[in-house]
């Protein structure tokens, strides 16, 4: 039995693509209510990862099971995993001509998609009409599709590099994202490859060449990762080893 | 208002696919109803003369939009054979005269066709400054007809048409568009299609845009989507001819099941000061749309029935 207090459990995880290991024996829990960070460097795998407890359909696990709720999710389609509570927004998220920002913040939902566009500072009277297109920049997408999984009041949101794109308005935009989403009582696992982002975390991971190299309480990564993976990063290597 | 046998049923198919029943007793809308070879039912206003002619197949229009006039509301047109089988042939010759400006709303309806044919013929010209807007709406029940809309269009000096087509619901049958626009100076010709097969229809759109005058404009866009064992091919050409002359393809087809898709983009540019563009995109939904819109808890297909309207919309 999973505790009370874990909203998702990632068991042995293993993906192998084009025989390649992407994820290799991967575990992680994320406690209900918390922010749990995934740090890594490019290539280390935390897409992958988001996308394979996503349930996207090339990621499917080769070993290893996904617990999400204290049920194994691991055969479930997208969107009765979607169904069950479970998130994701995009890095890039795609683009949809004719669909309508409004129609698509009330897909799953019938709440009012103004509020929505505001938690994560849109003016909802002026994007409203606007499509979902390449007519919106790509931080005016991001921030849509955003508001469109806020809307939806996931219990766990997978966030994968919420602020690329955006990185202008940093971390104080960041911080409201993420409050946003404790608001409506969601669960965060937050895909990032900036440190600086560990400060917003309860928890967090440290991910490298598939695999977890550390974790702990965030603080703790933190001070791993700037005493041991600096150079690591700086030398553009990802060997595995800190 | 005449009366006719079936008429109400060609009504009431005009409605079906958007058309509104209130404008044709209201005389600030001019309007053409056309059943099969008989005119039921027309409707001229100041400015715009309408003559229509019945032939043997179908009927002959003239239309005239006098210089300097503004038709504010659009002109709504109703072309449809009602019996299962029949042969329509459309003549049209019309022409927008110097500053003047006019929407036609044409809906073609063959709610019933196991064998219609329908025929277009057509001639446009756009004096200077003139305005001219030309929206076609097709509706083919559900075996599809035989359609063959044909269009030429003369854009004189500074002066804009544009044009959408759209059969988006029932089944195709075997279409095949045929426009071509020759551009003078300063002209603008913004041309769609959107069309939606399935079971075995047939079609091809192609629409071509001559940009012979100088900072001539031109946007052909295409978006088909076809399933099951349906055919498209787009032909979208457009020959820039001098300097400023600017034009654009844009096309998306859209496949799903053993469907096929074709598009033939022929861009020519003669002037070093002109500038043709195109992109096209044919293939299958994409997946990541797809897995976007199940991850906010639609199925798989309802995501699919989603991007696609919102491509045809």
């Amino acid at each position: 039995m999973e505790s009370l207090e874990t909203i998702l459990h990632v068991r042995d995880l293993t993906l192998i693509k084009e025989d390649r290991i992407i994820l290799d024996n991967v575990n992680i829990q994320v406690k209900k209510g918390e922010v749990c960070a995934i740090l890594g460097d490019n290539g280390a795998g935390k897409s992958s990862m988001a996308y394979t407890i996503m349930g996207l359909s090339d990621f499917k696990p080769t070993r290893g099971r996904i617990i999400f709720l204290g049920q194994d999710i691991s055969l479930l389609s997208i969107n009765e995993r979607a169904k069950r509570g479970i998130s994701l927004a995009w890095q890039e998220p795609t683009r949809f001509e004719g669909l309508q920002v409004k129609d698509y913040l009330t897909l799953s939902c019938k709440d009012n998609p103004t509020k929505y566009l505001e938690m994560v500072g849109l003016d909802g009277k002026k994007y409203l009409e606007r499509a979902v297109d390449n007519s919106l920049s790509g931080g005016e997408r991001k921030r849509i599709e955003l508001a469109s999984i806020l809307s939806l009041k996931p219990k766990l949101v997978i966030l994968d590099e919420p602020d690329s794109g955006i990185d202008i308005l940093g971390m104080g935009y960041l911080k409201k994202i993420i409050d946003g989403f404790k608001l409506e009582g969601s669960s965060i696992l937050l895909i990032t490859h900036q440190r600086d982002v560990l400060q917003l975390a309860d928890s967090a991971y440290l991910l490298c060449n598939g695999r977890v190299n550390y974790q702990g309480e965030a603080k703790e990564v933190t001070k791993y990762y700037r005493a041991k993976c600096s150079k690591c990063s700086e030398g553009g290597k990802n060997n595995g080893e800190p | 208002m005449g009366n006719h046998s079936g008429h109400e049923c060609l009504l009431r198919a005009y409605g079906d696919v958007g058309g509104n029943l209130d404008i044709f007793n209201d005389k600030k809308y001019a309007h053409l109803i056309v059943d099969g070879n008989k005119v039921c039912s027309s409707q001229d206003l100041d400015g715009l003369v309408m003559d229509a002619k019945e032939t043997e197949d179908g009927v002959d229009i003239d239309f005239v939009l006098k210089a300097g006039y503004v038709i504010e509301k659009p002109v709504h047109l109703c072309f449809g054979v009602v019996p299962e089988r029949g042969l329509q042939k459309i003549n049209v010759k019309g022409i927008v005269e110097d500053n003047s400006s006019i929407d036609l709303m044409a809906y073609c309806v063959f709610p019933n066709s196991i064998e219609v044919r329908h025929m277009m013929e057509a001639y446009f010209e756009v004096g200077e400054g003139g305005h001219f807007g030309y929206s076609e709406t097709h509706f083919h029940g559900n075996n599809g007809a035989i359609v063959n809309p044909k269009a030429k269009i003369v854009l004189k000096r500074a002066s804009h048409f544009k044009t959408l087509f759209s059969l988006l619901r029932g089944r195709v049958g075997n279409l095949n568009i045929e426009y071509d626009v020759e551009g003078e100076e300063k002209s603008t010709a913004d041309m769609t299609a959107k069309v939606y097969g399935s079971g075995e229809d047939k079609i091809r759109v192609s629409e071509a845009s001559y940009l012979r005058g100088k900072d001539a404009k031109s946007l052909i866009k295409s978006r088909i989507f076809v399933k099951d064992k349906a055919e498209s091919i787009v032909e979208s050409k457009i020959e820039a001819y001098e300097a400023g002359a600017r034009g654009h393809v844009d096309c998306i087809e859209t496949i799903l099941n053993n469907a096929r898709a074709r598009a033939i983009p022929i861009v020519g540019v003669f002037h070093e000061k002109a500038k043709v563009t195109h992109e096209a995109s044919i293939g299958s939904v994409d997946k990541k749309q797809i897995e976007t819109l199940m991850a906010h808890g639609l199925s798989e297909e309802d995501s699919i029935k989603l991007i696609v309207s919102g491509m045809l919309r």
